[in-house]
């Protein structure tokens, strides 16, 4: 007996000093806590990897908080705690329904995958603009937004683009702010000094309707002041296009005759709470005089 | 039998028209290898993105991508780029890139330009939309500059086609009349003296 227990006692050693104490009596928590953390790491370095990594929340790196993000729109456990959850098919339970619904609807490359993905404008592509049009041309068609833009005496998807192309340009502007760095003898015409064109430009209005088409009024003392020079501007506004070239520049395209030459020109705005701001430099003056003014939309 | 006379007249003929066959072929391999246009379409870009004003205030930010990792991040410098330069090419727009970098370099490729900036965050492409250029000491407008040097390519290329078919319709009728006519005239021989 005595011996029985000096063997144990010696194994008993042996293991402690062979293995340590930390083997024979695991701490479970920083283990298991320890393999969570790894696992997570792992799949957020797998997720960096692919495709679908993107900087969701915009702060220009992509970490744990997009990968969050990522979860909401595609892990359905994830989603079901989120404030996302809701009953989107009305039938009184937040279930994997409603996640489908969710999904198709705000994460584009899962719906471009699903069988709902369909050539929706019919342009023999399946892209953005259609899932686009597949979340709210409903809406828009059953409300007074609806209208026939591309005059083909039917209101359909195809006025729907038109819509979402120029909707964010709708309004009645006009320029203010209007500043010259230039030399003072250049003038507008024969009339007009560039260095004088604020107060005149103040008083013109510039209207887009819902098929990106502008409108310019100027008034008549205004014609009169600038003489024919004013109907350049109206030949210039008539031929503008304004298209969002991206999140963070919008364009307006014109060209104008001047002397049987076509001059394309081109201004690029940017984004202010009132409207736009824009400046252009004359580079056919050998000073390279600059203008800048804003375009407010009118409240 | 054929005559003395008759033999001279068969090598004369037979020579000339290997001559002739030969200046024709000639002017056949010439017509096609020769240029058809005097400039390229990617011309207008390349003097464009040769002359850019590369200040910050004539950098207008386009868009940005993100990319988790090294190995997207170069993929994306390959494929997204290329995606992007062909939308701005549409539009007869310069690009610029924007890539983080240990110091301020620019270079200037054939397409776009490439800078690298100790300000852009690691792991991102900046996009930048180039506003004007310089030349012969004029500030102008990229995309008005390409426009323009679309339009008057067009008219040289269109002037120098017109003179180029002329120029080759004039030698080719002449020698392609001279070759046919001295063909027959072998053919015929040839079959006078089977007869």
């Amino acid at each position: 007996m005595y011996k029985k227990g000096l063997l144990l006692l010696l194994v008993i050693f042996v293991s402690f000093f062979l293995f340590g104490c930390e083997i024979v009596y695991p701490n479970n928590t920083t283990t298991q806590g320890e393999v969570a953390i790894t696992t997570i790491a792992s799949d957020l370095d797998l997720w960096k990897n692919s495709d679908e990594a993107f900087d969701y929340n915009g702060d220009r790196k992509i970490d744990q908080e997009d990968y969050d993000i990522y979860l909401l729109q595609n892990d359905y456990e994830f989603w079901k705690t989120s404030d996302e959850a809701l009953d989107y098919d009305n039938n009184h339970i937040i279930d994997e329904l409603d996640f489908e619904k969710y999904k198709l609807h705000t994460n584009y490359n899962y719906w471009k995958l699903s069988e709902e993905a369909i050539d929706l404008n019919g342009d023999a592509f399946i892209d953005e603009t259609d899932h686009e049009i597949y979340n709210n041309y409903d809406f828009w068609i059953n409300s007074d937004e609806a209208e026939d833009l591309n005059d083909d005496s039917t209101i359909d998807v195809s006025d729907y683009e038109v819509y979402i192309e120029y909707v964010e340009f709708v309004g009645t502007y006009y320029l203010t702010n209007y500043t010259y760095d230039g030399a003072e003898s250049h003038s507008f015409g024969e009339n007009v000094l560039f260095s004088d064109m604020g107060d005149y430009l103040s008083q013109i209005t510039v209207s887009v309707n819902g098929r990106g088409e502008f409108t310019v009024t100027i008034p008549d003392n205004i014609k009169t002041i600038f003489g024919d020079s004013h109907l350049i501007m109206i030949e210039a506004a008539n031929n503008m296009t304004i298209s969002r070239l991206s999140p963070f520049i919008v364009a307006i395209d014109t060209n104008v005759i001047m002397d049987g030459i076509e001059y394309n020109l081109t201004i690029y705005l940017d984004e202010t709470e009132a409207g736009y701001s824009a400046s252009y430099i004359m580079g056919f003056y050998y000073d390279e005089p600059e203008i800048t003014f804003d375009i407010v939309k009118a409240e | 039998m054929m005559t003395e006379e008759n033999k001279d007249i068969f090598e004369v003929l037979l020579t000339k028209s290997i001559i002739y066959g030969i200046i024709l072929l000639l002017i056949i391999v010439l017509a096609i290898i020769s240029p058809k246009r005097i400039f390229s379409r990617q011309r207008g870009y390349e003097i464009a993105t040769s002359m850019v004003i590369l200040s910050d205030e004539n950098l207008l930010l386009y868009d940005y991508d993100v990319y988790g990792t090294e190995e997207r991040f170069n993929q994306g410098l390959i494929l997204d780029v290329e995606e992007i330069n062909s939308s701005f090419k549409e539009r007869n727009e310069i690009l610029a890139i924007k890539v983080n970098g240990d110091i301020d370099n620019v270079e200037i490729r054939e397409e776009y330009i490439y800078i690298t900036s100790t300000e852009t965050p690691e792991l991102n492409i900046e996009y930048y939309l180039v506003k004007d250029m310089e030349f012969n000491d004029i500030n102008i407008p990229c995309r008005t500059f390409i426009m323009l040097f679309e339009d008057i390519s067009r008219v040289a290329n269109n002037i120098y086609l017109v003179l180029y078919l002329a120029f080759y319709l004039s030698i080719f009728s002449v020698f392609a009349v001279k070759m046919t006519r001295n063909t027959t005239y072998l053919i015929r021989k040839y079959k006078s003296k089977k007869v």
